[in-house]
């Protein structure tokens, strides 16, 4: 319950404050979002408190949550010494390692600036002495060359405008982001109160070692980070094991296999709605329709039809006496 | 007096707007309409003080026969009078914004009375020959309306839609009556409440199965059940608006509640019998109505089969032979009704504007063009696959839920397959809500624009939408409501 | 033998002496004053309302409570005897035959001078034998009377004189005498079988009980079904229906539809009240013969074009629903078919009246044509109104309400007997005759064409010429649409107003 809640806080406080850049800069792939942080700084503390609390920093919340969950599985495997405790302790140091490792290449990747860049902004820091109007001193005097042209909350803005004709940033989303960011922060604290029914313990040597991963992890990844053109640690994976890691290890072919089959099916349960199960009904007309063509085949207006009618009436009282009898 | 009056009230405007439509000109449209709002909200005030104080009509009309006028409200028809009631008001002022059109204005809001009369009567009714009598009510003026105001792209289609309604609907009802004479001779009693009370004491075990077949068969074809379902579809997209949301929301309830009264109160041995067949029609209807959709680009027909495969839910519900199974199913009939109203009101104003329900055409998206429509469409397709927070989830879950658990004597394995089955078909479900959303709803098309929902059309919108969040999020509303009779009529089937 | 004096009550006996003693009066008149027209119509009408005030003490009495007279001496047995089924039945046919005569009015202008009175005197002979058959008791004037009520419609048939008039008198003719022939054979087998010349209970299982006289007996009541049939138009004694429907004037086809049928059908609950005990095999060719005929009227029907056909196999079908209750031993099966037959009567003789109506308007080629009555209702709102109230009377669907609990009634005996094969069939055919008559009814409600009624159509019969101006009816046939309209709404209100003449 208690990581739900945390995880509601800083997943919410990711989302809006990427998806604030991702309006900024009309797009949401990474190669468009490079550097985002760096042209748009006043994302950088929401992002960063963001990250940190998803891998698991002390003091924020995410660090709060995820130990609680951890001394959980540790008790399990202490009280009951199972295998099946191991492996949860086991992949869950996996987990933090990963979270980390991920959480640093996107910062790296927002916080990436190619030596141009980085030669640009020194120079116009030199110029200019203002860091808040980097941005907009930018577009006016260089080429950027990505699409990424910066609305600073400050100035109006020439932005570049996406397909979407969004408006601005507006105060109620600042105010959010600004809400959540302070809850992240201090929302560990929460455990100390009665709303959360957990005993307030920690398993130190356990925090400590998740601790030590996820530095392990950052200093890692930024080395691969630091080998690769575009700042972008994935880079170094290779092409293929990307491809494969986007498929999900080919879990999405299982979807795709189960849909035709399915629609096809839906093409058969038509069709027999429409030939099978209504063709009884609509033969009900048919057969009436025979029916009243054979009728009047034996009803002709001449008179000798009637009297033959009349024979076969008689013929049914004979026989219907006989048998009666 | 108060259920006379919420009777002859539509009884009377009814009669009069169609007979004496050539008095009220010029703007015939107007008056009618207004006449006509006036009445639904008289009567939907009757109505609801029928439910708070629950009077009792009770007085001789056919001696020889032994068939009395009897008339009462009871829990589980309470939810029933006042969707009725509420959606009469609703039809009316839905055609304030959008006239009807193929003949005049006036039979239109008759027939509309005339239906809506025939429905409060079935629910209220406590004698079984009433209850067939007021079944039939509604056929005549539910066939003018498709008939005459239908849509008139192709007569021919028309026609035969109308026909196959008002004829296979009939025989339904005529099968339906020679169980309730079956019933009322072999039980000696032709009243509702004496018939519920009795559990189906004093009939033999062959006799109960034979009355509860006939009695099943005839109702399932009104329900409708799979696979006497095919009337259903030409009927709700040839249909006007007002035609459809009445016949999905109002004239589908009187199946199953017919079912309940008829079937699962006085016959418990019989119907025990023959649930297992029912619970296996029911969800082959659930899978059958999501595959169907799942293909379908007409969207009315599409709501159309997804109202078959809700009505398998219901049914579902209703074989389990628990108290929560009857619960489930009446609260699923309620929220069908809501659902289904909503979804045919938005999806016939949507006809109207773009000339044809077809989902193969290019249309502007909804969130984009028409924002009102827009959450309309989707609170009301997220209702209709049953998501939690909204209406539709409790039926769907409930009636699983109890299915899971039936009573001793059902074949809780069979019952257990079909609960498997059944969430299979919740997922079709899901599947061709979303296709209808990502079609119409959204994308960044804006051409060919029309307009947003306003007036009368969005008041009726609003307020569906409304019900059917609250009523999510709060089912104990009906649910309350059902729960004392419920348990009466069950109490001795589940020992 | 001592001297026997048959007791004879001319007050009860007044709904038969009444009709009788009006044809002979007009009979009289028209030998004494020539060139009378109203005064005959007044006369026959007089006789006839008469007649009707003079069946209400007999309504709605108790089973026991019969009227009886023309008793045998000594406590003897009665043969005529009147329960409250049969004055019912009285009533409607001296009513269904005013009506008739409401209708005919209009025609006057066109007939030959003389022939006023013979067709007011035919009415009433015939009237006079249906209200007799219905109170017969006795075997003797059982037969003469229901002779009396079949005989003169075959010159009422013929009396106008064209083509199709001559061959359906002929139709008429040869299934009347093929059914007199019929029905003679089986009177007298009755009368060996029980040994007793009256139409009781007694008598039948004086009969049954003998296993030498049985079979004669079973025969008799075989051969008697089939002779009522053909008056009652079931199949398969039913082909001459059609024609003479179809060829007799249309005041005459009413009479024929409504007076002969219930003629017919008194005469069979008369004996069918005697038989009841005898049980099984003739119920079961009851319950076939009520089937197939069901059946065959409205497959048919839903294949007619002209109107009188339509209403003429329908005829058939409704034939076949009165004879429905009478195929279960049960002890309201009687008043389960006279219920239906007097709702049949009162819905059909209304949907005459408005084609009746109509052919003064339209013209005879135009009303009589099926596709001519789309846009009836915006053309002419009160007469489309009480024909869709007719039409759905005779489906069984509200606003109907008459003819959807006769429906009930005639389905409860059925199923109280569980004949669950014939209540299926029945119900199948519920369904087929709501086809039937919404496949009219969709017509009148439908949009006109506009392009229909640019120029009126060319008719080869002469008459038609006078109708291609705008004409209202004869007030005489608008009074008779009124009336049975009324009648039929206010028995759908309330249909023990109808039920309830019946008795318990």
């Amino acid at each position: 319950m208690l990581h739900l809640l945390s995880h509601a806080m800083f997943k919410a406080l990711l989302f809006l404050a990427i998806g604030w850049l991702s309006v900024l800069v009309a797009g949401t792939a990474a190669t468009k979002m490079t550097g985002g942080v760096r042209y748009h700084p006043q994302l950088r503390w929401p992002i960063a408190i963001g990250l940190l609390s998803l891998a698991g920093v002390p003091p924020l919340v995410g660090f709060v949550s995820k130990e609680y969950v951890l001394g959980a599985a540790f008790d399990n495997v202490t009280e009951l010494g199972s295998a099946a405790g191991w492996i949860v302790l086991v992949s869950f140091g996996v987990t933090v390692v990963l979270t980390a490792a991920y959480c640093t290449r996107a910062w790296l990747v927002l916080t990436h600036l190619t030596s141009e860049e980085e030669a640009i902004r020194q120079a116009t820091i030199v110029a200019s002495r203002k860091v808040e109007d980097v941005s907009i001193v930018e577009i006016f005097t260089q080429p950027a060359p990505r699409t990424a042209a910066g609305s600073s909350p400050q100035t109006g803005p020439p932005v570049v405008e996406p397909d979407h004709g969004h408006a601005d940033i507006f105060r109620g989303a600042r105010l959010a982001i600004g809400v959540l960011a302070f809850l992240s922060v201090v929302g560990g604290l929460i455990i100390f109160t009665p709303l959360v029914g957990v005993e307030a313990h920690l398993v130190w040597y356990l925090a400590a070692s998740s601790l030590l991963l996820i530095l392990g992890a950052w200093l890692v990844v930024r080395r691969m980070a630091s080998m690769t053109d575009s700042g972008d640690a994935a880079d170094l994976l290779g092409a293929r094991r990307m491809a494969l890691f986007d498929k999900g290890f080919g879990a999405d072919g299982v979807y795709v296999a189960v849909v035709s089959p399915v629609v096809k099916l839906a093409r058969v349960v038509v069709t027999a709605d429409r030939e099978v199960i209504d063709a009884y009904v609509r033969g009900t007309v048919v057969a009436t329709r025979w029916a009243g063509l054979a009728g009047e085949r034996a009803h002709t207006r001449k008179p000798s039809s009637y009297l033959v009618w009349l024979l076969f009436g008689l013929l049914a009282v004979g026989v219907s006496g006989v048998t009666l009898w | 007096m108060i259920l006379l009056l919420a009777l002859v009230i539509p009884a009377v405007t009814g009669t009069a707007l169609i007979l004496y439509g050539r008095v009220f000109r010029p703007s015939a449209e107007g008056n009618a309409n207004t006449l006509s709002l006036v009445a639904s909200v008289a009567t939907a005030g009757f109505v609801t003080a029928a439910v708070i104080t629950r009077p009792v009509l009770d007085q001789p009309w056919l001696p020889s026969l032994g068939v009395r006028m009897h008339f009462s409200v009871d829990g589980i028809s309470a939810p029933l009078l006042i969707l009725t009631a509420a959606l009469s008001i609703a039809v009316v002022l839905n055609a304030r914004s959008r006239p009807p059109h193929g003949g005049s204005s006036s039979m239109f809001y008759g027939c509309l009375q005339l239906v809506e009369l025939g429905a409060l009567a079935t629910f209220l009714a406590r004698d079984a020959v009433i209850f067939y009598l007021s079944f039939e009510v509604v056929l005549i003026p539910m066939w003018v309306l498709i008939s005459r105001y239908g849509d008139s792209h192709d007569l021919a289609a028309r026609a035969d839609a109308s026909g196959r309604f008002v004829l296979y609907t009939v025989l339904g009802s005529t099968l339906m009556l020679i169980g309730i004479l079956a019933l009322v001779q072999a039980s000696g009693t032709a009243n509702l409440d004496a018939l519920a009370a009795a559990h189906g004491a004093g009939l033999a075990r062959h006799t109960q199965i034979i009355i509860a077949a006939l009695l099943l068969v005839g109702m399932g074809i009104k329900i409708p059940v799979f696979p006497l379902h095919t009337w259903l579809p030409p009927a709700h997209t040839i249909a006007p608006t007002a035609g459809s949301v009445m016949l999905a929301a109002v004239l589908l309830k009187m199946g199953t509640y017919g079912v309940v009264r008829l079937v699962i109160a006085p016959l418990p041995i019989g119907f025990g019998a023959l649930a297992p067949a029912f619970a296996v029609v029911g969800v082959v209807g659930i899978v059958w109505g999501g595959l169907a959709c799942l293909v379908e680009n007409d969207l009315k027909r599409l709501i159309a089969y997804s109202s078959v495969a809700h009505m398998g839910f219901v049914v579902l519900g209703l074989s389990s032979g628990t108290t929560a199974g009857l619960q489930a199913a009446l609260f699923a009939n309620i929220a069908h009704g809501v659902v289904s109203a909503l979804l045919f009101f938005l999806v016939g104003g949507l006809k109207e504007r773009w000339g044809s329900a077809d989902l193969a055409t290019a249309r502007a998206a909804l969130r984009e063009v028409s924002p009102r429509l827009g959450l309309a469409l989707v609170v009301g397709f997220a209702a209709s696959l049953g998501l939690p927070g909204l209406v539709g989830f409790w039926g769907e879950f409930l009636a699983m839920y109890s299915a899971w658990n039936p009573a001793p004597d059902r074949p809780q394995t069979l019952m257990r397959v079909l609960v498997v089955v059944a969430v299979l078909g919740a997922g079709v479900a899901a599947a061709y809500s979303l296709r209808v959303l990502r079609l119409i709803w959204s994308g960044d098309r804006t051409t060919p624009a029309h307009e947003d929902a306003r007036g009368g059309e969005w008041s009726v919108l609003a307020v569906l939408v409304a019900a059917v969040l609250v009523l999510g999020v709060a089912p104990g509303l009906v649910l309350n409501s059902t729960s004392k009779d419920v348990a009466a009529i069950t109490m001795e089937v589940s020992r | 033998m001592s001297q026997a004096v048959v007791s004879v009550n001319a007050g009860i006996l007044l709904p038969v002496l009444a009709p009788a003693l009006g044809a002979a009066v007009v009979l009289v008149t028209d030998v004494a004053v020539q060139h009378l027209r109203r005064v005959h119509y007044v006369i026959a009408l007089t006789s006839l309302v008469v007649g009707a005030v003079a069946t209400f003490a007999g309504l709605g009495v108790v089973a026991g409570a019969a009227r009886r007279t023309l008793c045998l001496p000594a406590g003897g047995q009665c043969m005529y005897v009147a329960d409250s089924v049969a004055s019912t039945l009285q009533l409607a046919a001296l009513l269904a035959a005013a009506l008739t005569l409401l209708l005919s009015w209009p025609d006057d202008k066109k007939q030959s001078p003389g022939s006023t009175a013979v067709i007011m005197s035919m009415v009433l002979t015939a009237t006079a034998g249906a209200t007799a058959v219905a109170g017969a008791h006795d075997v003797g004037s059982w037969l003469v009377a229901l002779e009396l009520a079949t005989l003169p419609t075959v010159a009422l048939v013929a009396l106008r004189g064209a083509r199709s008039a001559i061959s359906g008198a002929i139709a008429l003719l040869t299934a009347a005498l093929v059914s007199f022939a019929l029905l003679a054979l089986s009177a007298a087998l009755w009368f060996t079988a029980t040994g007793s010349g009256f139409l009781t209970p007694a008598a039948a299982l004086v009969g049954f009980h003998d296993p030498v006289r049985r079979p004669i007996l079973v025969l008799a009541v075989v051969v008697l079904i089939a002779g009522i049939g053909f008056k009652l138009s079931l199949v398969p004694f039913h082909a001459w229906t059609p024609e003479a429907y179809d060829g007799a004037p249309l005041p005459i086809a009413a009479f024929l539809a409504g007076v002969s049928k219930i003629a017919a059908a008194a005469a069979l609950l008369v004996v069918i009240q005697a038989i009841a005990p005898l049980g099984e095999p003739p119920l079961a060719a009851m319950a076939i013969v009520a089937a197939v005929s069901m059946t065959l009227g409205n497959i048919m029907a839903l294949r007619q074009d002209g109107v009188v056909r339509l209403l003429a196999w329908s005829t058939v079908a409704q034939a076949g629903w009165v004879v429905l209750p009478l195929a279960a031993v049960s002890s309201a099966a009687v008043h389960a078919s006279g219920a239906y037959l007097l709702a049949y009567v009162l819905a059909t003789l209304l949907a005459f009246a408005v084609v009746a109506a109509l052919v003064q308007i339209r013209g005879a080629a135009r009303a009589r044509d099926l596709t001519e009555y789309r846009g009836l209702l915006s053309a002419h709102p009160v007469l489309a109104s009480a024909l869709g109230l007719a039409l759905l009377s005779l489906a069984g669907l509200p606003p109907g309400v008459l003819g959807l609990v006769a429906k009930v009634a005639a389905l409860r005996p059925v199923v109280t007997s569980e004949l669950w094969v014939l209540a299926i069939v029945a119900a199948v055919n519920a369904v087929l005759g709501v086809a039937v008559y919404l496949r009219w009814l969709l017509k009148v409600i439908s949009s006109p064409d506009t392009t229909e009624q640019a120029s009126p159509p060319a008719v080869p019969d002469g008459a038609a010429l006078v109708a291609v101006q705008a004409i209202r009816a004869h007030p005489a046939t608008l009074v008779a649409v009124g009336l049975t309209a009324v009648a039929l709404v206010l028995t759908s209100l309330s249909p023990t107003m109808l039920l309830g003449m019946l008795g318990r």
